[in-house]
């Protein structure tokens, strides 16, 4: 492979060689060390392909061995180039793509984000292009330590950073702090802690409760209400002789759970409107030049019913560079109304398919069902699943908690002593 | 020495080295000169793949591989 490939570049030619004794002349060849290849008998002579060089060679070994020596062919890349040395723009062309190729390469074209889950790309590739790193730079200004420390430096729960240039490719690794917890950070953000007392936000039999701050005014097995106050934020400050003499106040804080019970009833009609597309369409293909757009055609219509899609596409180049260019199409398509009625069979599985999805929101909100009685019953124009779940769940809710004042009795004393 | 060198692969190719020259070629018939005598190769469409100063390679489906006294045969 790689020797056809020299053989091409250096250039080689196809020769036919007649005459008394052509096997002599292979003879002198080989013995003057010249290299012939593709030797074939073709009638009275021999056809040969050998290179340039050693064709230039071959005069005297002609005149020695009385052969006629005729040439067949001329292949290679010095015969191409040859051939072409008239055409100018090829030769322009290609010297245009080597120069663009390289001057290609000396930019980024492409950031690339890795490991990151809080910060989106998009915000990452704001913040670095206000920073003044963005895709069409040169790739010689970028500064990868200089980025990594930026960014260690702008986002404190991002812990690791390495910037790294791969081709014309920005590649940002990064890992953030996965034990802090963003609700957490926006309480803590907010400042001011309001005392808030934990209250019930459903009826139900207490479970389980842990508590981190506050009074419980609950214990497990207890029947609560809704609205009624589980622990409290309100901590009473008691002196030697059990009197309560002030308050401090807290976020009260629980892992509270109840089994409770909620009714679920889920009604459908049998009847149903089907849409029908008629196969009528039109097309508005765009084009947006910035805020400006271009487009052929119109999609208005005289559909009684009609359905408008639009999708648009941006150019650009990998992930993080746009061009301010867009296209895209308008479709209108028509439709007409179909009235139809579900059988009963596809009318339950409706319903329970709408019921398991309805479980797995639960499931997803963390809530456990225990069990349920949920049932099916199907009329002649209506269907309506209906039933009672039962349920374990978190049933906590903040609330504010009272204030209270001690009423001092200072007053009574200052009565007494000027007794 | 200076006895040739070959070696055969199958029916289908002949390397032959420290030879002298070759003293005919067709596509039924290759004769190949060595200091010892002469080597017949007899077969269909033989073909030489390359030939240099000490060695040379012939392919196509060989029939008989035959060891002449050279002078003698001449």
């Amino acid at each position: 492979m790689i020797r056809s490939f020299i053989r091409y570049l250096k250039g080689f030619v196809k020769i036919r060689v007649e005459g008394y004794s052509p096997e002599r002349f292979l003879n002198l060849c080989s013995y003057h060390g010249i290299y012939i290849w593709g030797l074939s008998p073709s009638g009275n002579g021999y056809e040969m392909y050998l290179s340039i060089k050693d064709f230039r060679k071959l005069k005297p070994l002609v005149r020695k061995s009385h052969v006629r020596v005729s040439l067949c062919g001329r292949q290679g890349f010095p015969f191409f180039l040859a051939r072409y040395r008239k055409r100018k723009l090829l030769f322009a062309g290609i010297l245009l793509c080597a120069v663009l190729l390289k001057v290609y390469s000396l930019f980024i074209w492409d950031i690339h984000f890795e490991g990151n889950r809080r910060w989106p790309d998009e915000t990452l590739a704001d913040f670095l292009a206000s920073d003044g790193v963005s895709a069409g730079m040169l790739k010689s200004r970028v500064d990868c330590p200089g980025i990594v420390k930026d960014i260690r430096k702008a986002y404190n729960d991002i812990v690791w950073v390495s910037a790294s240039i791969d081709g014309s490719r920005l590649k940002i690794q990064v890992k953030e702090n996965e034990d802090t917890f963003p609700e957490e950070d926006a309480a803590e953000a907010s400042g001011e802690e309001k005392p808030t007392d934990l209250v019930a936000s459903k009826d139900g039999v207490i479970t389980r409760i842990v508590t981190r701050a506050g009074v419980p005014q609950v214990h497990e097995g207890d029947e609560v209400k809704k609205g009624d106050i589980l622990v409290l934020g309100r901590v009473d400050v008691i002196n030697d002789s059990q009197e309560v003499t002030g308050y401090q106040y807290l976020q009260a804080d629980a892992d509270i759970f109840a089994d409770t019970q909620m009714e679920y009833s889920d009604t459908m009609s049998l009847a149903y409107q089907e849409k029908v597309y008629d196969g009528k369409k039109k097309y508005q293909p765009f084009l947006r030049i910035f805020d400006w757009t271009i487009s052929a055609g119109s999609i208005k219509n005289g559909y009684k019913q009609s359905e408008i899609s639009t999708w648009e596409t941006r150019a650009g180049m990998g992930e993080n560079f746009r061009l301010p260019f867009s296209f895209g199409m308008k479709t209108a398509k028509s439709y007409s109304f179909k009235e139809k009625t579900y059988t009963e069979e596809e009318i339950r599985e409706k319903l329970s398919l709408n019921f398991k999805r309805f479980c797995e929101d639960l499931e997803e909100k963390g809530i456990q069902i225990r069990t349920n009685d949920v049932k099916i019953h199907v009329d002649k124009t209506s269907a309506a699943a209906s039933g009672t779940l039962w349920l374990n769940e978190r049933i906590t809710e903040e609330a504010d908690t009272e204030i209270l004042t001690i009423e001092r009795k200072e007053t009574d004393e200052s009565v007494g002593t000027d007794d | 020495m200076g006895a040739a060198v070959v070696t055969v692969l199958g029916d289908f190719e002949v390397c032959i080295e420290n030879y002298r020259g070759i003293t005919e070629y067709t596509e039924n018939l290759v004769r190949v000169q060595t200091k010892g005598g002469q080597i017949r190769l007899c077969g269909k469409r033989l073909q030489v793949e390359y030939y240099t100063n000490d060695e040379m390679k012939v392919t196509g489906k060989i029939d008989t591989l035959e060891f002449i006294d050279g002078r003698r045969a001449e």
